[in-house]
């Protein structure tokens, strides 16, 4: 067994995870296998002991174990065709307006992203739906494109979010009050957005035309009763899965068990329910969650590893240390954070980052549930970022090559929805109560 | 060879086929949990623990499908700019340090956890309803062998792309 200082241990170990990350190789088997082999260096052969420990209780975590349930929810509504239907009974609401459809997909990708949450999931959806239909109406495509990217990625943020759903058991918060906090962030992230895009449209007419009356000849009655029918229901439900876990009623696992049980009902209500879909369903869920447990249970190999050898706490020194006081310290955070964004998907980050982070911010004293925040809306900006964003790659792979839009289009797109993101964060760091509120209004 | 590979393939896409259903299996005993507490004020016993049971499962056989399908993700900013040889030898490197020597540990170390569980009737303690925990540790050990072995077929399949004259790359 070799001695080795905290120090050397936190260089060797964050040092030695992204020289392995960068040669692409699968990132659950990198960081799983630095963190057995420094362990089993420093401590000897039992530390595989403990690493299985580690990996049978997380592997069966209950609150953990809402992320497939949340997932099938969100793959239901899309494979059956649900999403679809929203989306085309809001265009027959708002088509005719300015900038409607790109407003709606910021609508329907905030509401169905939110529960599969992985950001290739939710662009690649919006990328194959609403953006051939934005294009096709000779919606500027830097707009088009931007809106996908902001929309694919704020769906992982707004609850019930899968992000938040693994981000809780790792730092020891509540998984419903990271809900209620990030609601309102959230939902204002959302506005500004849909306000951006009107705004945008009314000054510039030809960036999102409004679609000519002809094609949307409908009457008023008509088309807000399509509107109760395809779109008010799944968000009724999406809505009483929040109000569940909001009121005490139900713990969060709980409530993502009913909210894929009140999706199956509907799904039959509607009569979508078909042989193929339900199997896509389930393999998308299957699909997802292998893949986030194997980072999760592999990573939490790893921190634990790395903090009990003391990298917490060098990482806390290091960090409280810089000039700046605690708000210094708080922007080299929210640096690397943003700088992790721009490479990886939320999954490494949360998993790896958080608890690794967790003694600088009892060092720190700031409010962890605040803090949390803080980090899942700063990674929006970094998911969006040029030139590796993760959400502009899924973009450009799912969107369909006659529409033409190209790598420059995105990147002119993203720029003002990654303004209003440090815009709200900034607001955030000033009234903390937009975060905080809502939660300290939770029953129980 | 190309049976032995096959056969692996298949074993995943099977094991997977079968688990995706677990995920309905778990939504409807916690469904059944709801309504029997709030409806019929009459909560069970066994719902909590079985959703974990099933998730657990659920969580650890889909690892060998999911890298079937090569769905486990890596960071591809560079390696999707280099040639199908490039990445033929980083990932039999790969296999060779970072997958073989984790996963096979791990392997082992939960052959012995489960041969330990049956042998001592270790139970669950989360509820009163005591379920024994074998099955739950014997289902880890199956899915780290799938695991393991699906990476043994890539990793064949990696040498086969190394080995394979120049220009007969696609």
């Amino acid at each position: 067994m070799i001695d080795l200082s905290a120090e050397a241990v936190t260089v060797i170990m964050l040092v030695g995870l992204v020289a392995l990350l960068i040669t692409g190789f699968p990132l659950a088997f990198a960081v799983g296998t630095v963190g057995l082999a420094v362990g089993i260096l420093t401590k000897g052969f039992h530390t595989v002991d403990l690493i299985y420990i580690q990996l049978f209780e997380h592997a069966h975590g209950y609150t953990l174990l809402a992320a497939p349930m949340f997932v099938y929810m969100g793959y239901m509504l899309e494979s059956t065709g649900i999403a679809e239907g929203m989306y085309q009974a809001l265009y027959l609401f708002m088509g005719r307006l300015r900038g409607g459809l790109a407003i709606i997909t910021v609508v329907v990708g905030t509401v169905l992203a939110a529960c599969v949450g992985v950001i290739g999931a939710s662009v690649t959806m919006l990328a194959i739906v609403a953006l051939p239909a934005m294009v096709k109406r000779g919606y500027s495509r830097s707009l088009a494109a931007g809106t996908v990217c902001a929309s694919g990625t704020l769906g992982i943020l707004i609850p019930p979010s899968i992000m938040l759903v693994v981000y809780g058991p790792m730092a020891a918060l509540s998984v419903g009050k990271l809900f209620m906090a990030a609601f309102i962030p959230g939902f204002i992230l959302a506005g500004l957005y849909a306000l951006y895009i009107a705004i945008r449209c009314l000054v510039q007419p030809g960036a999102g035309p409004g679609a000519p009356p002809d094609t949307v000849q409908v009457s008023l009655l008509k088309r807000f009763l399509v509107v109760v029918r395809a779109a008010l229901p799944p968000a009724f439900v999406i809505m009483s899965v929040l109000g569940s876990i909001f009121f005490g009623l139900a713990s969060p696992t709980e409530a993502a068990a009913f909210g894929g049980f009140a999706t199956t009902v509907l799904v039959i209500i509607y009569r979508k329910l078909t042989w193929s879909s339900l199997i896509d369903a389930l393999t998308g869920t299957m699909r997802v969650t292998g893949m986030i447990f194997l980072i999760v249970v592999l990573s939490v190999a790893y921190t634990a590893v790395f903090l009990s050898l003391g990298g917490g706490d060098v990482v806390a020194e290091a960090i409280v240390g810089t000039p700046g006081g605690r708000w210094g310290a708080f922007a080299v955070i929210m640096f690397i954070v943003f700088i992790l964004g721009m490479f990886l998907d939320w999954i490494g980050i949360v998993f790896i980052m958080v608890p690794i982070l967790a003694p600088t911010i009892i060092a720190l004293e700031f409010n962890p549930l605040w803090f949390a925040m803080m980090v899942v809306i700063n990674l929006q900006t970094g998911f969006m970022s040029p030139p590796f964003a993760t959400s502009i790659f899924y973009l450009r792979g799912a969107a369909a090559p006659e529409l033409g839009v190209e790598y420059g289009h995105i990147i002119k797109g993203v720029y003002p929805f990654i303004t209003i993101v440090l815009v709200v964060i900034t607001l955030c760091v000033f009234f903390p109560q937009i975060v905080l509120w809502l939660p300290g209004q939770m029953i129980r | 060879m190309a049976k032995f590979l096959r056969i692996i393939d298949l074993a995943n896409e099977y094991t997977g086929k079968m688990v995706r259903w677990v995920a309905l299996g778990m939504i409807f005993s916690t469904t059944y949990e709801v309504i029997a507490r709030y409806f019929f004020n009459a909560p069970t016993q066994w719902a909590h623990q079985t959703v974990m049971q099933l998730g657990g499962a659920l969580v650890c056989l889909s690892w060998g499908w999911v890298l079937l399908h090569r769905g486990h993700i890596g960071l591809d900013v560079i390696s999707r700019r280099l040639s199908p040889r490039q990445q033929a030898v980083i990932n039999v490197a790969g296999y060779l340090l970072l997958f073989f020597p984790l996963i096979g540990l791990l392997a082992y170390v939960s052959y012995d956890w489960m041969i330990d569980s049956w042998v001592m009737g270790e139970k669950w303690t989360v509820s009163f309803w005591r379920p024994p925990m074998g099955p739950s540790r014997t289902i880890f050990v199956i899915a780290f062998i799938l695991l393991f072995f699906q990476g043994v077929a890539h990793f064949i399949r990696e040498i086969a792309t190394l080995r394979a004259p120049k220009g007969e790359l696609t």
